[in-house]
């Protein structure tokens, strides 16, 4: 784990010093007796610098060599972050009934090794549910995309 | 003061036993058994991923379901925890110990029944405690202006820090960070627009929920998938014939429930302890004033009913922080107190002045909660129980699915949907390298009124920082900030020469 919090140092260092960065575009003094809207930001940023950096030496000099930081299934994670995020991408132009529905069927199939029937019942089951109770029942206009498009020629919606 | 909070309690249950608050109580409770049971999604999660569905309520209403849930959730964690040592929550670990050797004993069921009932117990004791202390400290707390406010938010951004995890540092990082990100959108005092780089989607700043769904509710599941602790399992429970405890149990378990329910109480109202260290607590005097210390650990009813009251009882007390400071003492009452200024109230002592319908209201409908997650759970915990016959897939995929559509109804927006995913990443990876989230989300919930509490502050004292030293309460809760950080350091000094002595 050393490594991984070594590496967690050095990204959060890097975050602070570019937040720093940031802060110069807006004024950090007292501007009339008014502080500047970069006060408390500069203020942070320094904050977080001087943590990061205490942090990033305590592990460099303490932090015993424990378990692996990439341990366990990483490449399930990798594709499950795939498929999540081919979910939020689909999801305007899908619309989203299909690809919530194809996001748990792919999922549960392919990541979980689920069987066909059980991932395809699932799927449906949880597209129909939430639906039913965000779009129906709560009213959220959920996005409408290919998939209203497909059920509105088939006739089981009205509107585009 | 005293007879004015009873009148005003009664005046509350006129407003918690109207019929469709009694059903949103009932919801609530329901859905917070669930989401208990759900393997790997704790009650903060349930809150999170469920607020969506209180949009359009009134705010009273959506806050008895939420306050249900949480107390519920609580409730449900301990049946995992006693069937198959799987504790939904941090906070029924220490239930999870006897009560999961009383289950392979056959005695789950006395164990789930006792659990129910010193859980109704503790609820209605910190309840009424909440009920004669909240408005106390909120008629203090008017007193309060913009130094005392700040120095109050430092105090609480410590105590969460310091308390709420074994690493202050990791703590001070992650509250930080919250702060950061809570500069993002419009400046509170000039409105002039900040670390939106051009996008006019962070022009409003970067929303709570967003942040908590993808660092609780997906970090949890990225966190399983990886372990693969739950995958593939279907979880199967122990058997339990009689449900109801003996009269036996029921002697054994008074003490430790009422020793508990001031336990629990107590560390709840401060600021980062709450449930967890309350049932570590608890479980730790229980075992100290027991006649069969050694026998702890091996299915005791003590030791069940001890941490199940006492993680019970600090629900109750993390409300008075809420409640009348604003400030929240866990990550469930961070995630609470986001919903409340969404629904559009301010949390603070001026809050029982100006909503004392709600305030009550809210109180008195955690009386009927706990009643009513008795009643539901002696007879129902067999209904709950089959929820662990689904598979962590299952389960998996309904969290990341719920999660979608919760944060998209936040504000019918998918670019939250890819801040979400964000920090879903980041919320793994904070949990791989052991570093609390609830400062992080506590300080995002309450970014934005420490910058401006700190700046008015400023205005005020014409640019002089000592503002914050030279008035009394300003300077003695910036001590008590300064001694809680250094607590870790005198306990250690305190611990070193008795060490050495021995």
């Amino acid at each position: 784990m050393r490594r991984g919090e070594i590496i967690c140092g050095i990204l959060m260092i890097g975050f602070a010093v570019f937040y720093l960065c940031l802060t110069t575009e807006f004024p950090i003094g007292l501007t009339e007796g008014v502080p500047g809207a970069g006060m408390l930001p500069f203020i942070l940023g320094i904050t977080l610098l001087l943590l990061s950096a205490l942090y990033l030496f305590r592990s460099w000099k303490k932090a015993p060599k424990g378990e692996r930081f990439w341990s366990g299934d990483i490449p399930s994670l990798v594709i499950c972050l795939i498929f999540y995020l081919g979910y939020v991408i689909s999801i305007k132009w899908l619309g989203f009934i299909l690809s919530t529905f194809f996001f748990g069927l792919i999922a549960l199939k392919f990541l979980f090794k689920l069987k066909w029937s059980t991932s395809i019942m699932y799927s449906i089951m949880f597209t129909v549910i939430f639906q039913v109770a965000f779009y129906n029942f709560l009213g959220v206009p959920l996005p409408r995309g290919l998939s209203w498009k497909i059920l509105s020629a088939l006739g089981l919606v009205s509107g585009g | 003061m005293l007879g004015e909070a009873a009148h005003s309690l009664l005046q509350g249950f006129s407003v918690a036993l109207v019929l469709k608050n009694l059903w949103y109580c009932f919801i609530g409770v329901t859905i917070g058994n669930v989401v208990g049971v759900l393997p790997g999604f704790g009650p903060v999660s349930g809150v999170a991923v469920l607020i969506p569905l209180t949009f359009g309520m009134e705010p009273v209403s959506a806050m008895i379901m939420l306050a249900g849930i949480y107390y519920g959730a609580m409730y449900g964690g301990s049946i995992t925890s006693i069937l198959i040592k799987t504790p939904g929550e941090s906070s029924s670990v220490m239930t999870s110990i006897d009560g999961y050797e009383l289950a392979l004993k056959g005695r789950a069921g006395p164990a789930l029944g006792i659990c129910a009932i010193v859980s109704f117990v503790a609820g209605t004791i910190s309840v009424l405690f909440l009920t004669f202390f909240a408005p106390m400290l909120a008629s203090f707390a008017l007193s309060f202006g913009a130094p005392e406010y700040f120095s109050l938010m430092v105090m609480g951004f410590s105590a969460v820090a310091v308390l709420a995890t074994g690493d202050p540092l990791k703590g001070a990082i992650s509250a930080v960070l919250g702060i950061i990100l809570a500069t993002v959108g419009s400046d509170v005092i000039t409105g002039i627009p900040r670390f939106h780089f051009g996008s006019i989607y962070l022009l409003d700043g970067i929303d709570f929920l967003v942040v908590a769904i993808g660092v609780f509710a997906l970090a949890e599941i990225f966190d399983n998938i990886v372990t693969k602790s739950k995958m593939g399992k279907r979880l199967s429970y122990g058997k339990w014939t009689n449900l109801l405890p003996t009269r036996e149990d029921l002697r054994v378990s008074f003490w430790p429930t009422i020793r508990a329910s001031f336990i629990g109480f107590a560390t709840g109202v401060l600021p980062g302890a709450g449930a967890t260290i309350a049932s570590f607590i608890s479980y730790a005097t229980e075992k100290r004033v027991s006649k069969y210390p050694e026998k702890f650990g091996t299915g005791v009813m003590e030791a069940v009913a001890g941490p199940e009251a006492a993680n019970n009882a600090a629900t109750g007390g993390s409300m008075v922080p809420l409640l009348t400071l604003g400030i929240p003492g866990s990550n469930v009452t961070a995630v609470m107190l986001g919903a409340l200024m969404m629904l559009g109230l301010q949390p603070g002592p001026l809050l029982f002045q100006e909503n004392p319908t709600f305030v009550w209201g809210l109180i008195a409908s955690m009386y009927v909660g706990n009643a009513m997650l008795l009643i539901l759970n002696i007879p129902l915990i067999g209904i709950f129980v089959q929820i662990l016959r689904f598979s962590f897939p299952i389960i998996a995929i309904l969290v990341l699915e719920i999660s979608l559509v919760g944060v998209y109804a936040f504000n019918n927006n998918i670019f939250d949907l890819y801040i979400m995913f964000v920090f879903g990443i980041v919320g793994y990876l904070f949990k791989k390298l052991d570093f609390p989230l609830a400062p992080m989300i506590l300080a995002l919930v309450l970014g934005r009124m420490f910058e401006e509490h700190f700046r008015r502050s400023l205005i005020i004292s014409d640019g002089n920082f000592t503002i914050f030293l030279t008035r009394p309460i300003s300077l003695t809760l910036l001590l008590v900030a300064v001694l809680v950080i250094l607590y870790p350091t005198i306990l250690d000094l305190i611990r070193k020469p008795r060490t050495g002595d021995k």
